[in-house]
């Protein structure tokens, strides 16, 4: 460093905060930053309700559509208490089941069964829908896997599939004999 | 910057003050930054609710149009009909409150449905002895400040 190339009396002298400005300046900082937590935590909330809406918002009306369809075109069912029951020989129930059997006409006026149920998986409940054939195992095709459980009632002479989702929202869809 | 700078130069004692001023702007305008971000996620927030409520209220209606197609013609045309005759009973709707659903956030979600049938029967088939009616379900709900009435209609034959 040469002499006389800084001056640092001077320097500091002329650029330096005094500490009323510093205590203002830190002041402000601590206020600024504690409303700028206190939005990052609501925007974090307000992530999580949208993820616990997500069933609702986005998979259930995907669900809806395909109940619909299916059972628009069922002419008749009954309400089993086990798929087993259902795809078997077993007796219907008169109370809330986890099968419901729909009877569909054909083209050939035969009368085709397939059996809509619920059954428990890793993450929760699935629902399927089963083609039964002559020889194990059924063929199936999975409505949603996405929901926490399900049940099926025979109420006021209609079929209702209420579902639970993964937050305990709730959801009944209806349907039934043509 | 080095000490000897033109800028630090060039700004007197009192001038200092101002990068307090700048710092309190930049940090102003990134509060306004996040508030802009609070106010999209209030806006998805609510968007998401209005779909939620459409959803639950499809539901619901695929019972009336259940019920209507299910219940007997016999049931339907008495006086204690859920559907009464919008022209000749009194009162010519009914009106019942009933539940949509439940949120994730345990609320429960009701609506209000009013039914009624009217005589579709045309006059130039009399002969034919045919009753037709037509059964109407109104179901209204509210969305925050909107009310929303969606309607299914069943036409039925005897």
């Amino acid at each position: 460093m040469k002499p006389g190339a800084l001056q640092p009396t001077s320097y500091r002298g002329n650029t330096g905060f005094t500490l009323l400005e510093m205590s203002s300046a830190m002041a402000v900082l601590m206020i600024l930053s504690s409303a700028l937590v206190a939005m990052m935590q609501q925007h974090v909330t307000f992530l999580q309700m949208a993820q616990q809406q997500l069933f609702l918002t986005s998979e259930a009306p995907k669900i809806g559509n395909l109940l619909n369809r299916i059972l628009n075109s069922a002419d008749h069912y009954f309400v089993y208490p086990t798929k087993e029951a259902a795809l078997g020989i077993g007796a219907p129930t008169l109370n809330s089941g986890s099968a419901v059997k729909l009877f569909f006409k054909s083209a050939a006026q035969t009368t085709d069964f397939r059996v809509l149920c619920i059954e428990p998986t890793k993450t929760g409940s699935a629902l399927r829908f089963y083609t039964p054939a002559s020889t194990a195992p059924e063929h199936f095709w999975t409505v949603s896997s996405q929901i926490h459980s399900a049940s099926f009632k025979s109420e006021e002479g209609i079929l209702s599939i209420t579902l639970i989702g993964p937050a305990n929202e709730q959801i009944t869809y209806y349907g039934g004999a043509r | 910057m080095k000490p000897d700078s033109p800028l630090l130069k060039s700004r007197s004692f009192r001038e200092r003050g101002i990068v307090l001023m700048e710092v309190t702007v930049a940090l102003g305008l990134t509060v306004f930054l996040a508030l802009m971000v609070m106010r999209g996620s209030l806006l998805a927030i609510s968007g998401n609710q209005w779909i939620v409520y459409q959803t639950l209220s499809d539901a619901y209606l695929t019972r009336e149009t259940a019920l209507a197609n299910r219940i007997p013609m016999s049931d339907l045309t008495a006086s204690s009909s859920q559907w009464p005759d919008q022209n000749k009973d009194n009162p010519p709707f009914s009106t019942q409150t009933v539940t949509l659903g439940v949120l994730a956030s345990g609320k429960t979600v009701q609506a209000q449905v009013t039914r009624f049938r009217t005589n579709e029967t045309p006059a130039d088939t009399v002969d034919l002895t045919m009753n037709v009616w037509r059964v109407h379900s109104v179901l209204t709900f509210a969305v925050g400040e909107h009310t929303y009435a969606k309607t299914r209609t069943t036409l039925r034959t005897q």
